[in-house]
């Protein structure tokens, strides 16, 4: 009844969308640089085993280095051409750093590897082939996250529906409009190949409503085909998020903790299908993408299909941008990040390079409390006082108010009067509490094998005491001829045993605990918990037995 | 190397304050309109003590002026000071107000964004208890006592106008009026006083295009006129010879003021809606306890005073359930 007055996510901005700067023109071939620059490096970074050597001619496809776990996905040479070095060079993280990178000079040629297999249709392909593939390919999810895609369909099988986002909510980025408009049936197939990997019985798109285009012509596609709905949303950011897309399209939150396959549900970006397909039905590793140029000062942007490992420079120059006094953003303005040059080389996750203005550092006013962030955070979160804490170094009351809840959207800072930057203040609490626990681990480690330890001196010690304690009786009791006696002296011995036994075993316990305490993740309490209640035991042992020699001394008396 | 987000919505601290001050102007007419020309010039003399005390204060701490100084924050913590103040009160007690806010109530406590209770009400209350004859002493309305402008500065800087004195152009407030029929046991009979309802009415006026320009939320006002109402109905049903009925209390006094410009402070109220609501609760109630069976005529400051007490509490138990969460 009051559904009209239910906002579809709470808060949310609109800012302003720029992206007809960009999405007039189709993708076009960027070209091939004389060199390219492929990192060895990603967002989930694992070990790479190199497969070429310096010095070595390569082929389009070709693979250059692949991951002997399941962390991180193989790279493949996106062009033909030499290997000319393995060096540290400019790579596009927030960190600023360099890494590994393969430097690759192109021929020219663009000869690709041959494949043997012949072409592939749908049919033919069961769900591991599948999922092989994606992993050969070295598919990631291509919207920026750069989650390997290998991992995402092998832990969601059966899944009700599978959520294709084509929401692009992010200002000035048009990558996924255009490549929804351009290859709209690649799109279509791969969302089908994705589909079959992880066995689900509908396939969602959804599209924000500033993108009709997209929207007609994939409606137009869809027409007959009954498991695949396409939902064009209402334009707010970020509706693009999982957790808020999956708000939007079936009105329910994802607890915290548990993930999309737990609700039937999987999601994938629309660049992510579209590289399902060439890998699957061409046999065509990733080794290029689309990538919006645009920005703030610019007359024209355009979407280019570049190849991996493409300077951003070799990009910017071809959109001409008369103002050549910008910061270079590699993804939107809410959620981008600065790059530190334009030598840094498009990755797999780079959809868009944004010249921005170049950013001025303005001293911000103090917080007012006017609570706009709050009404704005998607996520509920009330980021003044996560902000308040933050600042202050209370990270417990950071954590108390859900900052890992937090998906860094920016919609906080977008709307903040006093232009505080606050989502630099959360990222920087969550790395701080990520740290500070990393140490307590290490304290935690360090304390049980200290207490061990100690634990393990005092069973010792009572166990030598004890010994003594058995030999002086024993000696008494030699002196003693009565066979009553002898008969006590023997239970008395096996109590001795027992207890002597039962102690060292409680040493060996104690010994084991100090030499491996770094135990998967027992909690805190039982672990501080064990030395001493180990210490306990022994005791109690020590006591029991004693109890039971006096028992006998007196009943010997008696006698 | 900047973090993200680049973008930003262009809200500035500065700009939401010199609208909150725009939305004041249909009062300070109204004010003009029934009462002379005393509001202007009490309206000055708060706003150059604000200034004056709020450069000294940023200079004394160290901070940068001109951020500050520009940011407009200062501006309506005298406006709504000279709004509490009879329009011909001596100069010096709006000064005095005013100095004592910005001093005591803001920058003592840390300056702007710090300050737990709100500065205007803080130089308001304490003018209540230093000052209460001249508090009292509210100018009659300019169709009874027709003053210049001139007069008027005469009045309130040397307390005589020829032979017009500040007593003999003041009136008790209906407030006033219905406390002291009540105590001494009279029957009530009283009817809403049109010039108050006026200027009410000008705050409501102010109160809701804030409303519409998203410059405040509606939880804060909502909730204080609501209670204000429900209470005061209550008790009028109850016996109507004792107690005032609902629409003497909204529109008497400076209920529409503190609902819509006073309580509605960020810095000193409550962050969440279930906590703006319950501080609005908390503030109706109150104006009407005291108003009621206190000892003072009006009691929106001490209700505002006390609910910014509340704060740090409120913000603590009602934090909204976070995505995901359960409660």
């Amino acid at each position: 009844m009051f559904n009209f007055l239910r906002k579809l996510i709470p808060g949310g901005i609109h800012p302003p969308q720029r992206k007809s700067l960009s999405n007039q023109n189709p993708i076009q071939f960027a070209g091939i640089p004389d060199r390219l620059y492929i990192p060895l490096e990603s967002n989930y970074t694992g070990t790479l085993t190199l497969d070429i050597e310096i010095g070595q001619t390569v082929l389009k496809g070709q693979r250059l280095a692949h991951s002997q776990n399941d962390d991180f996905s193989a790279i493949h040479a996106p062009t033909s051409g030499k290997i000319i070095e393995i060096a540290s060079h400019p790579f596009p993280h927030p960190s600023g750093m360099n890494a590994q990178t393969i430097v690759l000079e192109t021929d020219g040629q663009d000869k690709a590897v041959e494949s043997l297999e012949p072409a592939r249709s749908h049919d033919d392909l069961t769900s591991d082939e599948i999922i092989t593939a994606i992993k050969d390919a070295g598919i990631i999810g291509m919207g920026g996250a750069g989650y390997p895609t290998y991992l995402k369909t092998k832990f969601a099988q059966n899944v009700e529906t599978l959520i294709i986002n084509g929401a692009e909510c992010e200002p000035f980025i048009t990558c996924d409009d255009r490549t929804m408009r351009d290859f709209t049936d690649e799109v279509i197939s791969g969302a089908r190949l994705l589909q079959k990997a992880v066995n689900a019985q509908r396939i969602l798109f959804a599209i924000e409503d500033n993108k009709p285009e997209a929207a007609r012509i994939l409606a137009h596609k869809l027409e007959n085909q009954n498991d695949i709905e396409l939902r064009v949303i209402e334009t707010i950011y970020p509706t693009g998020g999982q957790k808020q897309l999956v708000q939007i399209l079936f009105g329910f939150e994802v607890e915290t903790g548990k993930h999309l396959p737990d609700y039937g549900l999987q999601m994938f970006n629309i660049a992510t299908a579209r590289a399902a397909h060439y890998a699957l039905i061409e046999h065509r590793p990733v080794t290029s993408r689309v990538v919006t140029v645009t920005g703030e000062n610019i007359h024209e942007g355009q979407n280019f299909e570049a190849l991996i490992g493409t300077p951003f420079n070799y990009l910017i120059n071809q959109i001409a941008p008369s103002d050549t006094d910008y910061s270079v953003i590699m993804g939107g303005p809410m959620m981008g990040v600065e790059m530190p040059n334009s030598d840094v080389p498009v990755v797999k996750t780079t959809n868009c390079i944004l010249l921005k203005k170049p950013i001025k550092k303005t001293p911000h006013m103090p917080c007012i409390r006017c609570g706009s962030c709050a009404d704005a955070c998607p996520m509920s979160l009330m980021p003044q006082q996560m902000y308040w804490y933050a600042k202050e170094g209370d990270l417990e009351k950071t954590k108390d108010h859900a900052i890992f809840d937090c998906i860094e959207c920016g919609c906080c800072a977008y709307v903040c009067p006093s232009e505080i930057p606050l989502v630099q203040y959360y990222r920087h609490a969550k790395a701080e509490i990520k740290a500070d626990d990393l140490a307590k681990k290490k304290a935690e480690i360090a304390k049980q094998r200290h207490e061990a330890q100690l634990a393990r001196v005092e069973a010792e010690k009572k166990a030598r005491e004890e010994r003594l304690a058995k030999k002086k009786a024993a000696v008494k009791q030699q002196h003693t001829s009565d066979e009553a006696k002898d008969k006590v002296a023997a239970n008395a011995a096996a109590a001795k045993a027992r207890a002597q036994a039962r102690a060292r075993a409680q040493i060996e316990k104690a010994k084991a605990q100090e030499t491996q305490p770094a135990d998967s993740n027992p909690p805190v309490k039982s672990r501080s918990n064990k030395p001493s209640g180990n210490a306990a035991a022994v005791a109690k042992a020590k006591a029991l037995a004693k109890a039971k020699a006096k028992a006998k001394a007196q009943k010997k008396d008696n006698d | 190397m900047h973090s993200s987000p680049f973008f930003h919505s262009g809200a500035s601290v500065r700009d939401i304050m010199m609208k909150l001050q725009l939305a004041t102007l249909p009062a300070i007419m109204v004010y003009v309109w029934l009462f002379g020309w005393g509001i202007v010039i009490q309206i000055v003399l708060c706003l150059i003590t604000a200034m004056l005390t709020e450069y000294a204060m940023l200079k004394l701490r160290g901070r940068p002026v001109k951020e500050f100084l520009l940011d407009n924050s200062v501006m309506i913590t005298a406006v709504a000071i000279a709004f509490c103040l009879p329009s011909t009160t001596p100069w010096w007690i709006g000064v005095f107000a005013t100095f004592f806010a910005v001093s005591f109530g803001k920058h003592l406590y840390g300056g702007l964004g710090y300050n737990p209770f709100n500065p205007a009400m803080l130089g308001y209350a304490v003018l209540l208890i230093s000052f209460p004859a001249e508090m009292s002493k509210w100018v009659q309305p300019a169709e009874w006592v027709n003053l210049s402008f001139l007069q008027t500065a005469q009045l309130i800087f040397t307390g005589a106008a020829g032979s017009i004195t500040v007593d003999a152009v003041s009136m008790a407030t209906p407030l006033d009026v219905a406390k002291t029929m009540v105590s001494s046991g009279t029957p009530l009979s009283i009817e809403i006083d049109l010039h108050w309802a006026y200027i009410n009415l000008a705050f409501l006026v102010g109160g809701l295009w804030m409303l519409y320009a998203r410059l405040i939320s509606w939880h804060i006002p909502v909730s204080i006129i609501l209670s204000l109402t429900a209470i005061s109905t209550v008790f009028y049903w109850i016996d109507p010879t004792q107690y005032t009925p609902a629409a003497f209390h909204l529109l008497s006094g400076f209920t529409m003021l503190a609902a819509f410009f006073i309580a509605t402070d960020p810095v000193s109220s409550a962050a969440s809606a279930k906590g703006k609501i319950i501080f609005g609760v908390v503030i109706g109630l109150i104006i009407y306890i005291i108003r009621t069976w206190g000892n003072y005529p009006d009691a929106v400051a001490f209700a505002i005073l006390f609910a910014n007490m509340l704060v740090p509490l409120l913000d603590q138990y009602t934090r909204p359930r976070v995505y995901g969460h359960k409660q």
